[in-house]
């Protein structure tokens, strides 16, 4: 009877079931996510078909095409193709906008949410969550009606004679913002609530105790403490408004095109060209790669 | 009254409805290491914080100095807080928690490295300089807490169970080291504890609160020896209480009937003296150890000491049988049935002048002067 509550029993019973546990997952990954990889990074190096799809012929063709311009028919000297890394250095700026946006709005209100006492903390993170009960899709074509010349917002303020003609925000950068921004700042709210919740509220009282206002506390004490989720909330916001093809789509036009909407093309209509939007995608993959290779070394400096 | 580091006068706190702190008024003297100790839930924390500027008071006032501190927020009080959880700040090492006042207060680099340099001495933590405080264990945690929040030269220390997490060997080693300390500093300690023991022992004055109010205030000895109601008795050590009826009152001695006629005399406090008339019921407070066990036999073999016969004070003298003996050591602890089934626990030393007794069911008598008897109010007030 004795046997039964000792510790040694029961590890040595269950604990080789736990590396059974990992199967499903090992799977998921292995199948959904390194495979396509795989696929996509093979692609890259493959030659075009023209209708889509692609022949099987190794060729540096889509990098090549990516970075460099050779002429109409091929047989020009090479120069620097600046169409693509124009479009690449748009996407980088708009999602580190979009990031810094989401970052001012979402901290105070993360903290905000995170300083109520228990009860109405959860009603206002369950508020926040709740536009993501409608598709990403329906969501930014709303948005379309909503902010386009003739809309309800612009309608109501000319009729109450703030403006005198409508604000014209579709198809330009703003517009994307605001669609970037929207679809992502939840991304940024959760995980900065979730540190802020756990931190340690007389932290701040002991900073006040010593002597410290209430500006110095916040960034003194409050902001490095809570960091990690900050970093979180910057990289769940930053790395999808890289991709984001649905924003940049609907809201904004050609002078907005972004990454996202480059290697969607590829892949889509008569414009297609597989190796192109596989090499895009690498490039793309591998920017987002550096960027948390640069968060991870950040983090494992600031371990002793 | 200015000599008074801080002095607390009619003091309120509400929550919503719930009246926390009842009317308090208490005056802590410079250098005084003065000690707030109470149950759980009774205000310490909440008188603490007020103190410290976290919680407003909802009337009376607190004067630092003779200076009102009502309108000072806690970043402008010359109070530093040593926190129960210690509130370290986790993201920077042990030199810069215990700098961190001092370079708030602007003082110069070379200000600040000899005065942490200082503490880190003080409190033994040389080798823990560049640790963070997740690499070090609660005691030395603990050791950081106070370091920094004495190293910007508060003029009142205000700690808050700084003890309580400790395992119980460190915890005495600590109780020591904080009395040093607030000795060779000179700053004014208020601190809290449940503790009674950790009250007693540090203590200049210790304050007694029970549920948001004060209940007595006093040196260790005053609290212990004369306590001023049933809760004071209760709460700080050991007590047996025999509930009597007031048989006359002199000044401050009250003459008692037990329910069974036999009569006696225990002290009682000036305050009790002048409210209880002839009849009042009320009870008497018997500390084990001041209580003396003889054997039956022996019941006119009376030691009656000359300050006894002056007041015609009578020894509590009653007739018992042993239920239960515990060896403790130094002491011996016996539980005594009086005829009417009360018990009564008795303590003595164990030496060779003692007489045990070892034999449960032996008849004996239990014998307490009126020095050592304390008569109270019945009602917790
Ligand atoms: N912010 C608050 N809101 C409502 N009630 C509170 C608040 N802070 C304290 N209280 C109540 O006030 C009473 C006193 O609390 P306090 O923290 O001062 O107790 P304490 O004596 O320090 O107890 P402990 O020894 O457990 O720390 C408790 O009943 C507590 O529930
Ligand atoms: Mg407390």
């Amino acid at each position: 009877m004795a046997a039964i509550g000792s510790g040694k029993t029961v590890s040595s019973t269950y604990a080789p079931v736990r590396g059974w546990l990992l199967l499903p997952t090992w799977l998921t990954i292995g199948i959904f996510m390194l495979m396509p990889l795989g696929v996509m990074l093979v692609y890259s190096f493959l030659t075009k078909e023209f209708r889509g799809g692609v022949l099987w012929e190794f060729s540096f063709a889509a990098y090549d095409q990516f970075i460099f311009d050779r002429g109409l028919f091929g047989d020009e000297a090479p120069s620097i193709e600046w169409t693509y890394i124009t479009i690449f250095f748009r996407s980088l700026v708009h999602a580190l906008i979009a990031t810094f946006f989401c970052l001012l709005i979402g901290f105070p209100t993360a903290y905000y949410i995170a300083t109520r006492p228990t009860g109405s903390r959860y009603l206002w993170v369950y508020l926040i969550t709740i536009p993501y009960w409608v598709n990403l899709l329906i969501r930014t074509v709303s948005m379309k009606f909503l902010i386009r010349d003739n809309g309800p917002i612009n309608q109501a303020l000319l009729n109450m004679g703030v403006i005198d003609a409508p604000i014209h925000l579709i198809n330009t950068n703003v517009a994307v913002q605001l669609g970037l921004f929207y679809s992502y700042l939840p991304f940024m709210v959760l995980p900065i609530y979730a540190a802020v919740e756990r931190y340690n509220i007389s932290l701040s009282e002991a900073g006040a105790d010593l002597y410290a206002g209430r500006w110095t506390i916040l960034r003194t004490i409050l902001l490095p403490v809570v960091k990690p989720g900050i970093i979180a909330g910057c990289i769940l916001v930053f790395v999808p408004s890289l991709g984001a093809f649905l924003a940049p789509d609907l809201l904004g036009g050609a002078k907005t095109f972004m990454i996202g909407s480059l290697i969607e093309e590829q892949f889509k209509g008569t414009a297609s060209n597989w190796p192109f939007g596989a090499a895009a995608s690498m490039i793309l993959l591998s920017i987002i790669l550096a960027v948390l290779m640069l968060y991870a070394r950040s983090q494992a400096r600031g371990q002793v | 009254m200015t000599n008074n580091a801080i002095s607390i006068r009619n003091v309120k706190k509400t929550f919503g409805d719930f009246l926390a702190l009842k009317d308090i008024s208490i005056n802590v003297a410079d250098n005084e290491f003065f000690t707030l100790l109470g149950p759980s839930g009774c205000g310490k924390t909440t008188l603490l914080r007020m103190i410290a500027g976290f919680e407003s008071t909802t009337s009376g006032e607190i004067q630092l100095y003779g200076a009102e501190i009502e309108k000072l927020p806690p970043h402008q009080r010359p109070v530093n807080t040593v926190f129960q959880s210690y509130a370290l700040f986790p993201h920077f090492n042990v030199e810069e928690n215990i700098g961190f006042g001092l370079r708030m207060l602007k003082w110069s680099e070379a200000d600040i490295r000899s005065r942490v340099n200082e503490m880190v001495q003080t409190v033994e933590l040389e080798e823990f300089v560049h640790r963070k405080p997740s690499q070090l264990s609660g005691g030395q945690q603990q050791r950081v807490a106070l370091a920094r929040a004495i190293a910007p030269k508060p003029k009142v220390l205000l700690l808050d169970e700084p003890l309580s997490a400790l395992d119980l060997k460190l915890r005495q080693q600590m109780r020591q080291e904080l009395k040093n300390l607030q000795r060779e500093t000179g700053i004014t300690f208020i601190f809290v504890t449940h503790d009674q023991e950790e009250a007693l022992t540090m203590s200049d004055r210790v304050a007694v609160m029970s549920a948001g109010e004060l209940q007595q205030v006093g040196s260790p000895s005053e609290i212990y020896e004369q306590p001023a109601n049933r809760f004071v008795a209760d709460f700080i050590g050991e007590t047996n209480f025999l509930p009597v009826t007031v048989h006359s009152v002199e000044r401050d001695i009250v003459h008692c009937a037990l329910a069974d006629g036999g009569l006696f005399s225990a002290g009682a406090n000036a305050g009790i003296t002048s409210v209880v008339s002839v009849g009042n019921s009320g009870l008497v407070s018997l500390r084990p150890e001041s209580l003396r066990l003889l054997p039956a036999a022996n019941n006119n073999a009376q030691v009656v000491s000359p300050e006894l016969q002056q007041s015609a004070a009578t020894d509590l003298d009653l007739a018992g049988v042993l239920k239960d003996i515990s060896y403790l050591g130094t002491d011996t602890s016996y539980t005594v049935a009086l005829e009417d089934n009360t018990e009564i626990s008795v303590r003595m030393q164990n030496g060779p002048s003692v007489t045990s007794f070892t034999k449960v069911g032996e008849s004996v008598r239990v014998r307490a002067s009126s020095a050592s008897a304390r008569f109270l109010l019945d009602c917790a007030q």
